[in-house]
């Protein structure tokens, strides 16, 4: 018989006050757990939506869809063995799966705490693991997941594909920051010289694109250039980018 | 030192080491060099021949060649038309091949030098090795034998390719060697090989073998093979490469062979054979090709992919600038990129990104520029972004 406790972590949350708490709490949650599947679900942020198997990331761009796309929430799903994580994965909108055994169901949590939760895994899990964090981690509402991959991009301890995926997501979502409030925002698709000579430069050696591609992304007065610029510095996994991805995304 | 002054060198060489041989109760001349090596037992055993003319030295063994020069301006070394050949037994077997042409081994007292072995006796002696030796050492026999000077080889190397006990590898060695050992009396055999063969790398070998002998009789067969419309697929490919390169190359037959087929993977390896050479005849049929609405634009796209190695960029421009189809302009703009260092490709890319109407061909450009690793296209890069370009 399939083992399903549904826990009320809203009853469990009703002695917590600050955001440590609340993480200790869902983290607590989640290592007790019996093997087996958990199950949340949490809000995400604006510009994330999907229907259960498609996802869609507009990251501030105007994005239309010909399938209904949900605004979330996002469906995350940990499974453990012998106590251990090893898998996790995320949909948006939809609904659960209802021939799953041995689920272990948190119900709705706070975005702000799965996102920490998601984080610390990202920071401290097994390589394969800590990667399928990042994108839950950072879809969160409200998420400052950032500040955990900025410190995993600099951590010459963490293995290289983790850091390279950190270094992905910390370029979309510097490029992201870039976005908010432009007025002008072009349609995906739309041909632009100057963005396609973004990727271009990106091409080139390290030492000579980086150095070109930040003063695109501090300098430039078009918004979406930047993000661009941004983006393609993110592939880059070059440490002289991370002071560039933390000025922009604690620009006030 | 010309050939003859080489000759009586060799041969005054040859008659000392006899003489030698002669004196010593061991390696006595009546003795067969079979007797001799049994006699010697394990360890390393040098010994000389006369190499054919053609076989000349090179870094990495010997080489044939038919003529002084290469393309690239490399001059063979074929002064010393000498065989150099080190067997090392071990409890009676070969365990080491060692062949070079030219040179001189270092002295050493370790092993026994026969000196210089007649053809007459060696190369019946590695006919004999090649047909009881298992793989790789049946083969470098069969190559030592048929670098041997004076010796007509032809009937045995027949023997091994009709022979089909003998191992598959040893009959395509036999076939590799009739075809570069430049005898008339090999081309009915290499015939033979690429009709009749049940095997497909042989009979490829066999074109292979057909195109290095090269001359008349060798290209008539080549072409017929390209021609047979019944023939298989994979020799035709074959036989029109063939006729793309050396001495068979035939770009007027390659032109009719064109339109006298209809496969299109053959029609393409055709345009690729032609593509081969560096004349204008051949970039000029290229472009016709590239410009013929009439066919397909697979192969419209193959021709000019081939035209650009060899075309120029201000062609390739023109043709960009003439051609109204999306899908060879965008190849064309690929085929400028492709010259890489090439200030004139630089020009043309920067040209593109900036003047060209549609905004498909402009993005190839510039997605190109970022391939270049080219000063230039970094500063037009740069200033594009920044709205100066």
């Amino acid at each position: 018989m399939a083992f399903v406790r549904v826990w009320s972590v809203l009853l469990l949350l009703l002695g917590a006050s600050s955001p440590v708490a609340y993480a200790q709490t869902l983290a607590s949650a989640i290592e007790d757990a019996p093997d087996g599947f958990v199950r949340m679900s949490y809000a995400v942020r604006d510009g994330v939506c999907g229907n259960g198997e498609n996802m869609s990331f507009s990251h501030g761009r105007l994005t239309e869809h010909d399938w209904e796309c949900e605004p979330g929430p996002a469906r995350v799903t940990v499974e453990k063995r012998n106590g251990i994580i090893l898998d996790i994965k995320t949909r948006v909108g939809g609904n659960w799966f209802s021939d799953v055994a041995d689920v272990t169901e948190l119900g709705e949590v706070d975005s702000r705490e799965a996102a920490q939760w998601l984080a610390s895994i990202v920071e401290t899990g097994e390589s394969r693991v800590a990667r399928r964090a990042i994108m839950p981690a950072s879809i969160a509402r409200d998420s400052d997941a950032w500040r955990v991959f900025l410190r995993v991009a600099g951590d010459q301890n963490r293995p290289s594909r983790l850091r390279r995926a950190v270094f992905q997501q910390l370029g979309i979502e510097a490029g992201a920051v870039e976005l908010e409030g432009a007025e002008d925002q072009r349609s995906v698709g739309d041909f632009d010289a100057r963005t396609q000579a973004v990727f271009a430069l990106s091409q080139f050696p390290d030492d000579q694109s980086v150095p070109l591609l930040m003063d695109v992304a501090r300098t430039h007065s078009d918004a979406d250039l930047r993000r661009v610029a941004l983006f393609w510095l993110g592939q880059k996994q070059d440490a002289r980018v991370l002071d560039l991805f933390q000025e922009v995304l604690t620009r006030p | 030192m010309n050939d003859k002054k080489i000759f009586q060198v060799t041969a005054y060489a040859a008659s000392v080491v006899m003489l030698a041989g002669a004196l010593s109760p061991k390696f006595g001349a009546a003795q067969s060099l079979q007797g001799r090596l049994e006699q010697i037992g394990d360890g390393e055993v040098r010994m000389q021949y006369a190499a054919r003319q053609g076989v000349c030295s090179s870094a990495d063994g010997f080489r044939m060649v038919r003529t002084d020069e290469s393309d690239s301006g490399w001059v063979a070394d074929c002064r010393e038309r000498k065989v150099l050949l080190a067997l090392t037994f071990e409890r009676g077997s070969i365990s080491g091949f060692d062949l070079h042409v030219g040179g001189s081994w270092r002295r050493r007292t370790d092993v026994v030098d026969l000196g210089v072995v007649g053809v007459r006796e060696i190369v019946p002696w590695l006919i004999d090795l090649a047909s009881t030796a298992d793989g790789e050492l049946a083969s470098e026999a069969l190559g030592a034998a048929a670098i041997a000077d004076s010796v007509d080889i032809v009937p045995d190397l027949t023997l091994i390719v009709r022979d089909s006990s003998r191992p598959h590898s040893l009959r395509r060695s036999a076939v590799f060697w009739l075809g570069n050992i430049g005898s008339d009396a090999a081309i009915p055999v290499l015939e033979e090989v690429v009709r009749q063969s049940r095997y497909a790398d042989v009979a490829e070998t066999g074109l292979f073998a057909l195109a290095t002998h090269g001359g008349e009789t060798a290209e008539l067969i080549v072409r017929d093979i390209a021609l047979n419309a019944d023939g298989a697929p994979d020799l035709r490919q074959h036989a029109i490469f063939w006729l793309g390169q050396g001495d068979i190359r035939d770009i007027e037959f390659l032109k009719s062979l064109f339109y006298r087929i209809e496969q299109e993977d053959l029609r393409e390896r055709v345009i690729f054979a032609v593509a081969q050479g560096d004349d204008s005849a051949a970039e000029e049929w290229l472009l016709g090709l590239v410009e013929n609405e009439t066919l397909a634009m697979d192969l419209r796209n193959h021709a000019l992919f081939w035209y650009g190695q060899q075309g120029s960029v201000e062609r390739l421009v023109d043709i960009l600038e003439s051609l109204p189809e999306r899908e060879l302009r965008e190849r064309a703009v690929f085929v400028i990129s492709q010259k890489r260092n090439d200030e004139a490709a630089i020009s043309a890319l920067i040209s593109i990104a900036e003047n060209d109407a549609e905004p498909e061909i402009q993005r190839k450009a510039i997605f190109w520029l970022g391939q270049m690793d080219h000063e230039r296209a970094v500063e037009y890069l740069a200033r594009l972004i920044n709205g100066g370009a």
